[in-house]
């Protein structure tokens, strides 16, 4: 991959789950340190893309390349990914410490252990012995992130991490997105607070990439969603 | 390898952390302590027809604790769902897997022996005769967990019904062969071929075409296994 290749080329992406389009025609590419905002209602595709991207999903129409691959024929492309779904796929009764390192060593990274703690940190994570059963809300997302960011990937895809979080769990993810070099994509129903934390914004609508827009601010992407802007 | 290593170690852990494991391992030595006493008190039988009974029921036991341990382990949506996202490959998470299968499935053996270890001390049979059961047993439980395991990953969980239904149809099947034309009756009762491999080893002969039986049985499934969760990759 060189310097100018994109992150993600989407190219007349398709997906279906039997006759049900989930995904149709969307184009766009990301270039590397791109904070993305994926907008849309319920049902308009936004997980479904995430899903693509993240290696869970073959398309059913067009082509998809990361990092100038494509990830369905090179899936090596994924260690460069670090994905956290809706519900973070933890395990409840690990502790914290374990979990991560855990995650590590399924990563096939060197030192496992290490990699925890310093994920741990950056993350602030203060409670590496905590059972994850007992965590928070707001604290078991920050673990759910951790576990996507240990490997240290080039792209984190992160599905509705601000559901559930109050607003300074908000506000201290924001710091958090902000301290990467990865680039970002992320889908939330807070546009206010997505706003603050992406600046280029994706919004769908029924499987269609209805805008792609930079900058936006919180009440053009809702007129954009209620379908009160051209 | 560190990723194998990794999955087979969480197994292991969740398993037995949970209490499903000891839970599995109880009931296989509660059934064993029954037969002992069982032993114990029937002084009609020889020590040797004993022990093949012990073993033949014990060949049981190590089938319905291996559909089970699948069964437990195909639950685990959240562990699925992290390997894929941690990008472990098919084969990482088989062998992972399997070696925490393998893991539990030498514990199972060990508190299966109560009763041949009984007839060991009392000096009716030797060593030899107590390994060939050990092993018989094992394989038992090696095809019964890796047949699973392959129907698991193009079924789904009900791939553990269809394990259990295929083994039963095996066990069966000899049986029915004084009621069908001569023409198939060869193939019905050469249908149970597992416990006839058992039935080898638990009389105290330890065949190599047994062994091999049942590695064969386990790499085939084994191969179904990988074959099976990599068309499932991409999933719905």
């Amino acid at each position: 991959m060189t310097a100018a290749t994109p992150v993600v080329a989407a190219q007349a992406l398709g997906r279906s789950f039997g006759p049900r389009v989930a995904l149709r025609d969307v184009t766009f590419t990301l270039d590397a340190g791109e904070r993305v905002g994926l907008v849309g209602r319920n049902g308009a595709g936004k997980s479904t893309l995430l899903r693509l991207l993240a290696g869970l999903l073959d398309p059913s129409a067009g082509s998809l390349r990361l990092f100038g691959a494509q990830p369905t024929v090179a899936p090596g492309w994924r260690a460069q990914i670090g994905y956290v779904p809706e519900r973070p796929p933890v395990h409840e009764r690990m502790r914290v410490g374990a979990f991560l390192e855990h995650v590590a060593a399924l990563r096939g990274l060197a030192d496992p252990a290490r990699a925890a703690a310093e994920v741990a940190d950056r993350c602030g994570l203060t409670d590496p012995g905590a059972r994850i059963a007992t965590l928070s809300h707001g604290y078991r997302q920050r673990v759910g992130l951790a576990q996507a960011l240990v490997h240290r990937p080039q792209l984190l895809l992160l599905d509705e991490p601000t559901s559930g979080l109050d607003p300074v769990q908000v506000a201290e993810l924001g710091e958090l997105l902000a301290g990467l070099e990865a680039t970002v994509i992320l889908s939330s129903h807070r546009l206010v607070e997505l706003t603050r934390i992406a600046d280029r914004f994706l919004v769908l609508s029924a499987g269609n990439l209805l805008a792609d827009e930079r900058d936006a601010d919180a009440t053009r992407l809702e007129s954009l969603l209620r379908g009160e802007t051209p | 390898m560190r990723a194998a290593g990794a999955i087979a170690r969480r197994e292991l852990a969740a398993l037995f952390g949970e209490g499903a494991g000891w839970l599995l391992l109880g009931a296989l030595a509660l059934v064993q302590a029954i037969h002992g006493v069982a032993f114990a008190l029937d002084e009609r039988r020889t020590a040797e027809a004993a022990l093949a009974i012990d073993l033949h029921h014990a060949g049981y036991g190590m089938e319905i604790g291996a559909l089970a341990l699948v069964a437990l382990s195909a639950r685990d949506a959240h562990a699925a769902l992290l390997w894929r996202t941690s990008a472990v490959r098919t084969g990482a998470v088989v062998a992972g897997r399997l070696a925490a299968d393998l893991g539990w499935l030498a514990l199972a053996v060990l508190v299966s022996l109560p009763v041949p270890l009984l007839v060991a001390t009392s000096g009716a049979i030797g060593t030899g005769h107590l390994v060939a059961g050990a092993l018989g047993l094992f394989g038992v439980g090696l095809v019964a967990v890796t047949l699973a395991r392959a129907a698991v990953a193009r079924l789904g969980l009900g791939g553990v019904l269809a394990a259990g239904a295929l083994l039963g149809a095996l066990e069966l099947a000899p049986l029915a062969a004084d009621h069908v034309p001569a023409g198939v009756r060869g193939v019905l009762s050469e249908a149970g071929p597992v416990w006839s491999h058992l039935d080898t080893l638990r009389r105290g002969v330890v065949d190599g075409a047994d062994l091999a039986f049942f590695a064969a049985i386990a790499l085939v499934a084994v191969a179904l296994t990988v074959a099976g969760q990599e068309e499932r990759r991409w999933g719905h």
